[in-house]
Parts: C-alpha cells; sequence; structure tokens
C-alpha cells in the first residue's frame, strides 16, 4: 500500500512525460513530442546552464560556510566560550523561514529602490547603485547569496552533528605530536568527516535543484529569463501555460538528475566504506 | 398571572427560536436551509467568500446571502473556497471539471475566460437586452461565446492608466515625446525617478506595456488564435514599443530596475517615499496608496491621467476582472444559481454593495451614474473615461506563451542584450515554436 502510494504520482509523472496532454484539454495522445520539443528548445539548455550554476555554486559555498561556522561553534564549546548556542539558533532561524518570505526580505535588502537596503550604504559610501537584481549578469549571483543565506544553517547542523562524532583523542594524541590547528583541520577533521560532507552535499544539491519558491519571490526568474531554474520553469509550464505533458518531461529530466547525484553518493561513499 | 408567565415565556422562545434559524441561515458552510430541495455547490476566492479575512467585505456578503436565503427556502448553497494563486485556482477548476465535479458555480479569472466557455453553460435567458447594453463593452464582449451565447457574468473589473504626480506636473503628458519631456524636467529638479512601469517576470508587466500596442492598432493573435503580432503592421507597432521603452531607459526617465518590478503595487513604495513623477498602475492603487499615504495627502499630490502613447490622438488601456461561471445544467440549479449571483454580486444592488466594499470597479455603467458613492466620487469620472478604451487580453491558449516570451524581450531591451528588432524576432521564432507544436 505504502509502496503504491509513493510509486502511483511517479509512475503518473512519467506517462504524462510521453503524452502531448495540456490542462485545458481533455484529449492528448501518446508519444515522445514533448521530449522532442523540449531538448530540442535552445531556452532549455540555457535554463539548465543556469540551473547547474546555481545548484552547483549554492552548494559549495552552503558547504564552506556552514563547514566554518559549524567548526568555530565547536572550537568555541571545547574553550567554554559563551554565546555558542545563541549563535547557532541565530544561523538557523534563516533555515526556518519560509523561502517567500526569504525572498521578499532579499529583495528588500538588495533592491534599488529608495528602500534597498545595501545600495543606501553603496550609495552613501559610493554615490552609486548596484543592480543586483535588476541586471541580467547579477541576478543570478544575487539569488545564490540568498539561497546560501538560507541553506548555510541546515548544513551547519549536519557539520556540527559530524564534527561532535570525531574522537578527542585523535586531537589529543595530534597535539602530542605537535600538529598545529591546521594539520589537525585537514589531517583529523576532514578525512573524519567525509561521510559527512558528502551526505551533506547530496542533500543541499537535491534541496537546491528543487528550490523555486524563494526565487519567485525574489526575481520571478527574471530579468528576462536569467534566473528561471528548472524547478520554476516545471511550475510556469503546468500552471502558467498549462502543458502538463512538457512539465512532466521536465519534471522526469529533474528526477534523473537528482537520481544521478543520489547514486554518485552511493558509489563514492558506500561502496568506499 | 400564571397564563401571562407561560405566554412571555414561549413567545421568548419562539423569538430566540427565530433569531436562531435565521442566524443559521448563513455561515461560512453553508446558505440556505438543510431540508432545501435545490442543493447547489459554490467556488470563490477567499476575498470573494464568506470565509473573507476582511470583515466589511464578509458582512456585506453575509447580509446579501441573507436576503438570498429568505427570499429562496427551497435553494441551499454549500460554499468552497478556492485556494492557492490564480493560476493554481483556475487549474484546481480544470481538474475538478476534467473529473466531472466541478462546483455549480464557480468564479473565473476573466483572463481564464475563454478557456472555460466551453464547459459552462449559456444564461440568455436570464439577462434582457437592456442589462447586456448596460454593461461595459469589453464584459459585453468578453461574456459571450462565439455563437453569441453570454457564458459568465463579468461582475468586477480593473483598469490600468497613468498617475503622475499634480503637485509637480500642470499637465499629464499625452504622447510618448511628451511624457520624455516632462519626466527629464521633474527628475532634474526634484531628485526623483521619472517613470516607472513593470517590466519583470509576471504579467502585470504585459498587461501595461502591450496598450502602446494596442493604441497603435496592432493585432497579438488573429481569429483562428494565430500569432500575428509580427505580421505587416503589427510587427513596426510592437518594434515602436520596445523603442519607446528603450528611449525612456537611455535617457534616463526609467531606471534599468524596472526590470525587477513585478508587480504594479511593487512601485507603492516608490510613491510613499516620493521618489517617482509617474508610473503605469492599476485603479485599485488608488485605495492602497490613499491607505498608505494619508487621503488628504494622496489627493493633494496624484492624479490620473489615460495612459501616454505614440500620438497624442490615441488611447487605449488594459483591463481585467472576475467573472462567475455556471456549470450546472439542470434548469432549476441554474435558475437557482442564476437568483444567487444576481442577489450577491451582478444584480444592480449586488455589484454596487460588492465594488464599493472590495473597491472593485463595477462593469454595469448605471452604478457609475446613479449611485452617489460613485457619481460622486472625482476619480470615477476619469476612470470611466478612461476604461472606454479598455483592451482585454486575447483568449487563446498561446497568450500565456506570447505573454513570457514579451516580458523576457522587453528585459532584453532594457538590459541592451538585444536590439528591438532582435527582440521582436525572438519573440516571434518562440512564439511560434510553441504555436506549431500546439496545432
Amino acid at each position: 500500500m505504502l509502496i503504491l502510494f509513493y510509486l502511483f504520482p511517479i509512475v503518473e509523472v512519467f506517462r504524462y512525460s510521453l503524452t502531448d496532454i495540456r490542462l485545458d484539454k481533455e484529449i492528448y495522445s501518446y508519444g515522445i513530442s514533448a521530449y522532442q520539443y523540449v531538448l530540442s528548445n535552445p531556452n532549455f539548455w540555457e535554463m539548465l546552464k543556469i540551473t547547474i550554476i546555481f545548484v552547483f555554486a549554492s552548494m559549495f559555498l552552503q558547504l564552506f560556510f556552514g563547514l566554518i561556522i559549524a567548526t568555530l561553534i565547536d572550537e568555541g564549546e571545547r574553550r567554554n566560550l559563551k554565546g555558542t548556542l545563541v549563535v547557532r539558533l541565530i544561523v538557523l532561524m534563516a533555515w526556518v523561514i519560509p523561502g517567500v518570505i526569504i525572498g521578499v526580505i532579499w529583495n528588500l535588502f538588495l533592491s534599488e529602490a529608495n528602500y534597498g537596503i545595501l545600495n543606501y550604504f553603496i550609495q552613501l559610501l559610493f554615490n552609486t547603485k548596484i543592480s543586483f537584481l535588476s541586471s541580467q549578469d547579477l541576478a543570478l549571483y544575487s539569488v545564490i547569496i540568498a539561497n546560501v543565506w538560507r541553506g548555510t544553517a541546515f548544513s551547519m547542523i549536519i557539520l556540527y552533528g559530524g564534527l561532535k562524532q570525531i574522537s578527542e583523542e585523535l586531537y589529543e594524541a595530534a597535539s602530542i605530536d605537535g600538529a598545529s590547528t591546521l594539520d589537525k583541520f585537514f589531517k583529523i577533521t576532514i578525512p573524519q568527516l567525509k561521510p559527512v560532507i558528502f551526505i551533506n552535499m547530496v542533500l543541499i544539491t537535491i534541496y537546491t535543484f528543487n528550490t523555486f519558491d524563494m526565487i519567485m519571490a525574489l526575481t520571478g526568474g527574471g530579468p528576462g529569463r536569467s534566473t528561471e531554474v528548472i524547478s520554476l520553469n516545471i511550475y510556469n509550464t503546468v500552471f502558467g501555460h498549462l502543458e502538463l505533458g512538457r512539465g512532466s518531461v521536465l519534471a522526469v529530466i529533474l528526477f534523473f538528475i537528482n537520481l544521478s547525484i543520489t547514486l554518485f553518493y552511493y558509489n563514492f561513499v558506500i561502496s568506499e566504506e | 398571572m400564571r397564563k401571562i408567565l407561560i405566554i412571555t415565556l414561549s413567545l421568548m422562545l419562539m423569538f430566540s427560536f427565530g433569531v436562531y434559524a435565521q442566524d443559521n441561515l448563513v455561515t461560512s458552510e453553508q446558505i440556505g436551509d438543510n431540508e432545501a430541495s435545490i442543493e447547489l455547490s459554490w467556488a470563490a476566492l477567499p476575498y470573494y467568500s464568506l470565509s473573507n479575512p476582511y470583515e466589511d467585505r464578509e458582512n456585506v456578503l453575509k447580509d446579501s446571502a441573507l436576503r438570498f436565503a429568505k427570499r429562496n427556502p427551497d435553494v441551499k448553497i454549500n460554499p468552497q473556497v478556492l485556494t492557492g494563486d490564480i493560476s493554481g485556482q483556475m487549474l484546481k477548476l480544470l481538474q475538478q471539471e476534467s473529473a466531472g465535479n466541478i462546483p455549480d458555480v464557480a468564479q473565473i479569472d476573466s483572463f481564464y475566460l475563454p478557456i472555460f466557455k466551453d464547459k459552462l453553460e449559456p444564461l440568455n435567458e436570464f439577462l434582457t437586452e437592456k442589462e447586456i447594453n448596460d454593461l461595459v463593452p469589453f464584459a459585453k464582449e468578453g461574456m459571450l461565446d462565439n455563437d453569441g451565447n453570454v457564458k459568465a457574468l463579468w461582475f468586477t473589473t480593473d483598469v490600468r492608466m497613468l498617475y503622475y504626480r499634480k503637485d509637480l506636473i500642470d499637465t499629464p503628458p499625452n504622447n510618448w515625446d511628451e511624457l520624455i519631456e516632462v519626466a527629464k524636467e521633474v527628475t532634474a529638479d526634484n531628485n526623483m525617478e521619472g517613470f516607472l512601469f513593470s517590466a519583470g517576470r509576471g504579467e502585470a508587466t504585459t498587461i501595461c506595456n502591450l496598450p502602446y500596442f494596442w493604441a497603435q492598432g496592432g493585432k497579438l493573435i488573429n481569429e483562428n488564435g494565430k500569432p500575428v503580432f509580427n505580421e505587416g503592421e503589427n510587427r513596426e507597432y510592437m518594434i515602436n514599443v520596445f523603442e519607446y521603452i528603450k528611449r525612456l531607459v537611455d535617457s534616463g526617465v526609467t531606471p534599468r530596475r524596472v526590470t525587477n518590478i513585478t508587480l504594479e503595487a511593487d512601485i507603492n513604495g516608490d510613491v510613499i517615499g516620493n521618489n517617482v513623477a509617474m508610473f503605469i498602475g492599476g485603479n485599485w492603487q488608488i485605495n492602497q496608496l490613499a491607505e498608505n499615504m494619508g487621503r488628504e495627502e494622496f489627493n493633494k499630490k496624484w492624479d490620473i491621467a489615460p495612459i501616454p502613447q505614440i500620438s497624442s490622438d490615441l488611447e487605449a488601456t488594459a483591463v481585467g476582472g472576475w467573472t462567475w461561471g455556471i456549470t450546472t445544467e439542470d434548469p432549476d440549479k441554474k435558475a437557482a444559481a442564476m437568483r444567487f449571483l444576481d442577489e450577491m454580486y451582478f444584480g444592480k444592488e449586488g455589484m454596487k454593495e460588492w465594488t464599493k466594499v472590495g473597491g472593485y470597479l463595477p462593469t454595469r455603467n448605471s452604478i457609475y451614474n446613479e449611485y452617489t458613492y460613485y457619481s460622486d466620487n472625482p476619480w470615477m469620472d476619469k476612470i470611466q473615461s478612461i476604461m472606454e478604451n479598455g483592451h482585454v487580453r486575447p483568449g487563446y491558449p498561446i497568450y500565456t506563451n506570447l505573454s513570457t516570451e514579451f516580458q523576457v524581450a522587453l528585459a532584453d531591451v532594457i538590459d541592451g542584450n538585444k536590439t528591438p528588432e532582435e527582440a521582436v524576432d525572438s519573440m516571434w521564432n518562440n512564439v511560434m515554436a510553441e504555436y506549431e507544436e500546439m496545432n
């Protein structure tokens, strides 16, 4: 029953992807025309490029900042510094805020209108404004920054949990051998964290591939198509253009991308272990 | 004495039961008596329903519903609320229609009406010719199908227009050249943006900028549903639109950040902050801005005018709004549904009360003239006059793609990635690829 519950919608998406079904028409036929259309459309490949930049830049930066924050908190706890719990809570707040609200918050922050907070200070200091959201060249990076702000907390929590699993004795032994802090970080912390880092990478990547609520509120996919990622395009294709068949093709492609990443994880981490 | 006490108690009991029964006739879950022989399902958006987030709207609707229930004791209405964004709501209705359980009465965005027309029942028998002729022209036209049948009741509308700072600009510009000239002067004197409008990814961008194309006589899609905006003179009109937008940005009158304005209301912050001299907005922003700035200050600073066009003798704007459709084939249910909609939203009284409390525009011309709320309102004359040149977006399936491509092309022109000609070519190629795939 449970298998049926989970499998049925997936099978339906695959079935729809092999049709030319539109939501405003009851008659449809089977075939691969939807696949042909999507794969031969230059806008699809441009969108895939944007999606890959968005996902992998977000993933690396979330991992990087998550690791730095988790390490700092862990180190703070080792040294009995006050305030580590507060830091964890503050960082986590970004993670629990709904994506749409994050989009609105970052819009207020990055906007070039008179209420744009960052541009207000930039104008005070340099007498100019930066088109964070209205330049087709910069908008994607702005969206990545907002997504990194949102996702770093998740990454931090996973890595923090991993850091807590590393035996204190390893660090003590390394200290006796005269290892520096950097030596300990690269020769104990990173190797010990490797499985957690990989799990984190996979989860962040899949989560970011599926992100569209925040982008919708921040840029709506624009200017032009500069921030239209695949998940947002699926939404627009199905809900805006009523093209269920074509939207399903995009969903199937997204499904296989996510599946490949999961298999990558199994091959490179689980099999190694 | 005992008799008097019994009679008094009996009367009190009867009265309280009466009040209870009356109150119970209208709840957010049901209108009418449980035992009523005719049962209707009615799907509305939250802001148009009895489960309304606004108390004043809910009160008006509940009063109308109570009147209906008392006059129609044989009818029971089961309300449903359409949730999600507009496209999601319309999608839900389409899915219900496919599954055979679409509500008997459904609220449909006028923009989606063409998709629903063949799924709705004709309502000719319920409307007199006089009533139909009382409607604003685009509503009258939009409600009819190709065979001339009334398929929906268009009960509210909205319109786009030029808002300008009347304390800074003596006479509103009439054409593109004048607008650029006026905006330059105001910008230089007052350190504010000259002219703002939506140019981001969203329907507001299309609906606020297409009037430039329509005013020139441009046609987006022909009677067969085929895009024609790149054919003959239409191409020239579309290029003119993009060239104008480019001129606005290149002259410094409009900042590039308009490509991040996705809704008309996104400009409200600039208006409240005294940061803009002119903008294209919707009629509903009058109330939004007046509430935020204070009605007196808003009235002192701002006025409205038709959207300036390529030459002063041309006028056009874009209109939208909401309709009701009836899906039940049962004649008794259909008649009951029509009486219900008349009482609540479409009849003269219902429409007057509803548009007044909701801040919408009525689609019956007579309401503007016969009711003081509208006839004494200084904005209404101007709005009604602007609305006369209202254009409805073409209701063909390809329109949504065309709209998206228009938004992308506009951003490309503003960002300097494409010339106006290249933008029109790219828009045409993408729309036609989609059109050919659909046919």
